[in-house]
């Protein structure tokens, strides 16, 4: 029984609406099927059994085409025709190869997955794009917080100084008034002793150089107001 | 961080001497760090060449490998302090005290936090006029703009820093350096009416040897002025008194006789019949009013002559006693007893070594001073030399800068006080 272009065409379809895909054109001249995956076009450019290798050729060229411009492309290969060619070269480039007889037809090399797997590909690089970004702002993020910390220790840095000199002055402040009680209550010698006792601090002087310690300047320039 | 917690840190004392740029922080201890108070102003193509990079000035050792690049080197190696003084408008001498301060506080500048720029104290000379004290205080608040390096800054008298390192309250500061000399009375400050200075310094004893040299046979070397200052320091000598020196050298031609080899050359100077006159090398310093000079001055040397700069006369001949007397007798009367008690000699115009052959004849500085004032009629005088006279201003600056007050700012009035620099 001779098998003509149309009913390979339509075993084809059939075999694809089986899988679940939807139908989307028979394109009996071009010889070709387009049905949806998932809402991705795909196109089977189907080889019939009196092809040469011209059609063979041009076939999986425009394969190559329909995989380039984002769709899914299948080529669908006689059984005997496939003997001669092999599958390696659909593996390789990534294009689905269906192979058909009067039995049977088998999808050999799932152009959904070929053309899925590309998609995941860019969606990998992309999800590596996220992630980078992420990363990148979360850094942006500790480096803006390290700034902040530096402008809070900046800002730490003015109020201690503002609270020295406060507490310095009152230091004074207390100084003189001590002088002032001491001598109207004290003998004058009592007050040197506070004053000699006031300045310790400037007279603490470890781990300095020789010419600072008991130098009678210190205590005298440590006085100026 | 507490305010002397901080200075104990970061402190820097910045002593422009005459010949040398003494400074450092406080951390340093007992001596600052040393370099040449000079700066070289290079062709650009030659720097280059050399360096590797632009430069308009070139400080530190840096200096040193410009040296022998020939007949414009006196007018491209600048000393800025030379006399002390470094008049207003001379923009290379500024520019060279400029990079030398840039330089020192960039070797010392510490990493890390808790570093606000250092508390700058730097010491001019006690006759400098009150532009040299602006143009120092633009030079820091360019500084602290550009760099960051300093915080505040203060500008203190040598000799005020001089008495300070000697832990003196009450003294008389005799600072001699290369091209003059000041006499500073200072009694828990500086007494700035009563400074007397000198037009003499180093350099007049420099130009005494070099006519010594032409009259006993030398007139080729006198002219370089290097080796003229190492016949100085090696064959001059301090009398006691010269009168006495002269008969004795007379007397005992070979014991004074003078004979210096030049090292790592074949040149040997000798006085010989001549070598009497090393005793004026050292008399010049604190008299030059002995007859003896007048020969001198006839025969073209020149005499040295009183001068103005600013409010201060710069005496030409008065001797060092007497200069001393002047200063001391502007202070309050009940003062000046404190003060002749404390006299305190600094500076290397005043490193004058006795020969142990000559006892009696030659004296250090302090010994003739004290003689002299006591033939003046004045009995407890107590003059002492400064025992590291290189470092003292330093080390004074160092303790300014430790126990002044950060809150006690700066004042034209009183010429003294914390300037804080914007950055």
């Amino acid at each position: 029984m001779h098998v003509t272009r149309k009913d390979t065409l339509d075993k084809i379809a059939s075999y694809i609406s089986k899988q679940g895909y939807r139908i989307l054109e028979k394109d009996f001249s071009e010889n070709i099927i387009r049905f949806s995956n998932g809402g991705i076009e795909a196109i089977i450019r189907i080889v019939d059994e009196e092809a040469n290798g011209g059609d063979l050729l041009s076939a999986v060229i425009q394969s190559a085409f329909d995989a380039a411009s984002g769709k899914i492309a299948y080529v669908a290969l006689p059984m005997q025709l496939l003997s001669r060619i092999g599958d390696h070269a659909f593996r390789l480039h990534k294009i689905g190869l269906i192979v058909y007889s009067d039995q049977k037809i088998t999808e050999l090399v799932g152009g959904s997955i070929v053309s899925f797997g590309e998609t995941q590909g860019n969606i990998n690089e992309l999800e590596k794009i996220e992630t980078l970004i992420d990363s990148l702002s979360s850094r942006l993020e500790r480096v803006e917080e390290l700034i902040s910390s530096l402008s809070m220790i900046d800002e730490l840095n003015r109020r201690l100084e503002f609270l020295e000199q406060v507490v310095y002055e009152k230091m004074n402040h207390i100084d003189i008034k001590t002088v002032e009680t001491s001598n109207s209550e004290k003998p004058k010698i009592e007050i040197y002793q506070k004053r000699s006792e006031q300045k310790v601090k400037k007279s603490k002087t470890d781990n300095l150089p020789s010419f600072i310690a008991e130098n009678p300047w210190v205590d005298l320039l440590s006085e100026k107001t | 961080m507490f305010e002397e917690d901080y200075k104990r840190r970061f402190v820097f004392g910045s002593d422009y001497g005459t010949s040398d740029y003494k400074y450092g922080p406080i951390t340093l201890g007992e001596r600052p760090a040393i370099i040449e108070n000079r700066g070289y102003l290079p062709e650009k193509s030659m720097v280059s060449k050399i360096l590797g990079v632009e430069k308009d000035i070139v400080v530190g050792k840096e200096v040193s490998y410009f040296l022998e690049s020939g007949a414009d080197l006196s007018s491209r190696l600048i000393y800025p302090m030379r006399d002390g003084v470094i008049p207003k408008g001379d923009q290379n001498a500024w520019r060279i005290i400029k990079e030398l301060t840039m330089f020192a506080l960039e070797e010392f500048k510490p990493s890390g936090f808790g570093f606000k720029g250092f508390y700058l104290v730097a010491s001019l000379s006690a006759v400098a006029p009150r532009y040299m004290y602006e143009n120092l205080i633009n030079i820091y608040d360019s500084i602290a703009k550009e760099s960051k390096l300093v915080y505040a800054s203060t500008i203190i008298p040598q000799p005020l820093a001089v008495a300070i390192a000697h832990k003196e309250l009450s003294c008389v500061v005799v600072e001699s350096g290369h091209g003059n000399t000041q006499v500073a009375p200072i009694s828990r400050a500086p007494i700035r009416d009563a400074i007397v200075a000198l037009n003499r310094g180093g350099s007049e004893a420099n130009a005494i040897t070099a006519e010594i040299l032409k009259d006993a046979g030398y007139g080729d070397l006198a002219r370089e002025e290097n080796l003229v200052r190492k016949v100085k320091e090696n064959i001059g000598l301090l009398p006691l008194e010269l009168d006495e020196a002269i008969n004795y050298a007379k007397r005992n031609p070979e014991q004074v006789r003078a004979v210096y080899q030049v090292p790592g050359t074949r040149i040997k100077i000798d006085l010989a019949e001549y070598s009497w006159t090393r005793f004026l090398i050292g008399e010049y310093v604190f008299n030059p009013n002995h007859e003896v000079f007048q020969s001198y001055f006839k025969r073209g040397m020149p005499r040295p002559s009183d001068t103005r700069i600013g409010d201060i006369t710069f005496y030409g001949t008065l001797d060092m006693a007497e200069t001393i007397i002047r200063a001391v007798e502007r202070c309050p009367v009940e003062l000046q007893p404190h003060l002749y008690a404390h006299i305190i000699l600094s500076g290397g115009n005043f490193m004058w070594k006795p020969l142990s052959l000559l006892k009696g004849i030659t004296v250090d500085s302090q010994t003739k001073l004290q003689y002299m004032l006591r033939n003046k009629g004045l009995e407890n005088v107590n003059v002492k030399l400064s025992a590291e006279p290189q470092y003292a201003v330093w080390r004074g600056c160092i303790v300014y800068g430790y126990a002044v007050p950060t809150s006690y700012h700066w004042e034209w009035e009183k010429m003294e006080g914390w300037i804080y620099h914007e950055k």
